[in-house]
C-alpha cells in the first residue's frame, strides 16, 4: 500500500516508517496539515495515517477538508494520536462520518500494532473504532 | 480566615496537579518512542539481537509501558478531578478489561515465573463506568501485586456480584503491609511497603491514582493486610437496566 503518514514528531515518524516499510508498504511522511493536503493534491495514496495534534491546523481540519474533495472522499484514514478519543470529545459516530477506520492512541500502539491496523484496511468490514 | 487558607491550599493543589498533568502529557511522546523502538529491537525488526539483548530490551519496553500507564493515569485523574463531567461513562465489561490487563502483564509475570489467576464463578455483568479508568485501576493493582510478589508466586484476582455491587479482589503473596504503612498507602506520596528482593519499590503514586479513579466511579477501595501478602478490594456499583443509558459506542 501507498501510505501517507502525517506526524509532526520526527523520531516517531521514523519509527512508524521503519515498521511500515519493513512490512512492504511504501510510506511518505509530512509533518503538518498544509504539507499533507499539498502532498495529496499531487500524489495518489491508498491510506492516510493522521496525527491530530499538528502545528498550525490540526488533523481534524485536514480530515474535514479532505472529505470535501471527490478524489479523497473515500480515502481510508487511521488516526494515530497522543489523545484518546475521550480527550478529543469526538464521538464514534462523527469518526464514522469522517471515514475514519481506526482510532489508535500512540501510547498504546506499538509499531507492529500500527502495521496490523494497516493490514486490516484491505480486509472487508474493516472499521475498528 | 481559615476558609481563605483552605481555598488557597486547594488552588495550589489544583495548580500542582495541572503542572503534573502537563508534564505527563510531555512525557508521552518520548516514552512511546522508547517503548516502540525497544519492541522493534526485541523482535529483531531492526537487526538481529541475541537472547540476552532481547531479554533486556523487553525490560526496557516493559518499564516504558509502565511509565506510560502511569502518565495516562495522572492525566486522567487530573482531568476528572478538576471536571468530573469530563468523564464519559459507558457499558464496560470488567471481566474483559481484567483479562486484557492480565494478558498485557503476562510478559512481566513470566519473567519472574509468576502467574495471575482470574477467578469468577459467573459471567460478570456489564457495569456503567469509564473504560479507561477501569483499565487503569486494574492495571495498576495487578502490576503492583506482581511487583511486590516473590518469584514463582501467584496473584489471584477474584470477582463476584452481590446485590448492586461488583466486588473485585486482587490478592498477592508479597511481604504485606504494616498497619502504619496501611494509613499511608493511598496517599499521593505514601510509601509502598518494603518490596521483595526481586522487585524494586515505588512511590505509591499508582495507588493514589487508583483510589481517585475508583471513587470517581462511585466505588470504594480498601487494602487488607494478610498473614501472607495483601488483598486489595475494589467495589463498583453495577447497573441493572442498560436501557436507561444510551452509550456512545
Amino acid at each position: 500500500m501507498k501510505v501517507l503518514l502525517v506526524e509532526d514528531d520526527y523520531d516517531l515518524s521514523d519509527m512508524y516508517v521503519a515498521a511500515l516499510t519493513a512490512s512492504g508498504h511504501k510510506v511518505s511522511v509530512v509533518h503538518n496539515a498544509q504539507a499533507a493536503l499539498d502532498f495529496l493534491e499531487n500524489n495518489k495514496v491508498n491510506l492516510l495515517v493522521l496525527d491530530l495534534l499538528l502545528p498550525g491546523h490540526n488533523g481534524l481540519n485536514v480530515l474535514h477538508e479532505l472529505r470535501t474533495y471527490d478524489d479523497w472522499r473515500l480515502l481510508p484514514v487511521i488516526i494515530l494520536s497522543n489523545l484518546n478519543r475521550e480527550e478529543t470529545g469526538i464521538s464514534v459516530a462523527h469518526l464514522h462520518e469522517l471515514g475514519v477506520t481506526s482510532y489508535l492512541v500512540k501510547s498504546q500502539t506499538k509499531p507492529h500494532m500500527l502495521v496490523q491496523a494497516v493490514a486490516k484496511i484491505s480486509e472487508p468490514n474493516r472499521a475498528n473504532l | 480566615m481559615s476558609n481563605t487558607g483552605n481555598v488557597q491550599i486547594q488552588k495550589q493543589s489544583l495548580s500542582q496537579m495541572d503542572v503534573v498533568a502537563t508534564a505527563a502529557h510531555e512525557l508521552k511522546t518520548p516514552l512511546s518512542l522508547i517503548a516502540g523502538l525497544s519492541s522493534m529491537l526485541k523482535k529483531g525488526e531492526l537487526g538481529t539481537v541475541d537472547e540476552t539483548q532481547a531479554h533486556y530490551l523487553e525490560k526496557i519496553e516493559y518499564s516504558s509501558d509502565r511509565l506510560l500507564r502511569l502518565t495516562e493515569g495522572l492525566i486522567a485523574m487530573n482531568r476528572y478531578t478538576s471536571d468530573a463531567s469530563a468523564m464519559q461513562f459507558e457499558a464496560v465489561e470488567v471481566g474483559s478489561v481484567i483479562t486484557q490487563v492480565i494478558a498485557e502483564l503476562e510478559p512481566l509475570a513470566t519473567q519472574h515465573k509468576q502467574e495471575v489467576v482470574f477467578k469468577s464463578k459467573r459471567a460478570l455483568p456489564v457495569i456503567l463506568a469509564n473504560h479507561q479508568s477501569v483499565y487503569q485501576i486494574f492495571f495498576n493493582l495487578i502490576d503492583n501485586a506482581l511487583k511486590f510478589s516473590p518469584t514463582g508466586s501467584s496473584v489471584v484476582v477474584t470477582a463476584r456480584v452481590t446485590g448492586e455491587h461488583l466486588h473485585v479482589q486482587v490478592r498477592d503473596r508479597g511481604v504485606g503491609i504494616s498497619s502504619k504503612e496501611l494509613k499511608q498507602l493511598f496517599r499521593r506520596y505514601g510509601n509502598n511497603p518494603q518490596p521483595s528482593s526481586t522487585m524494586p519499590g515505588s512511590s505509591g503514586l499508582g495507588l493514589y491514582i487508583v483510589k481517585n479513579l475508583v471513587e470517581l466511579q462511585k466505588g470504594t477501595i480498601t487494602a487488607q493486610p494478610l498473614v501472607r501478602g495483601t488483598c486489595f478490594k475494589v467495589e463498583l456499583p453495577t447497573i441493572q437496566q442498560l436501557s436507561l443509558f444510551d452509550p456512545e459506542f
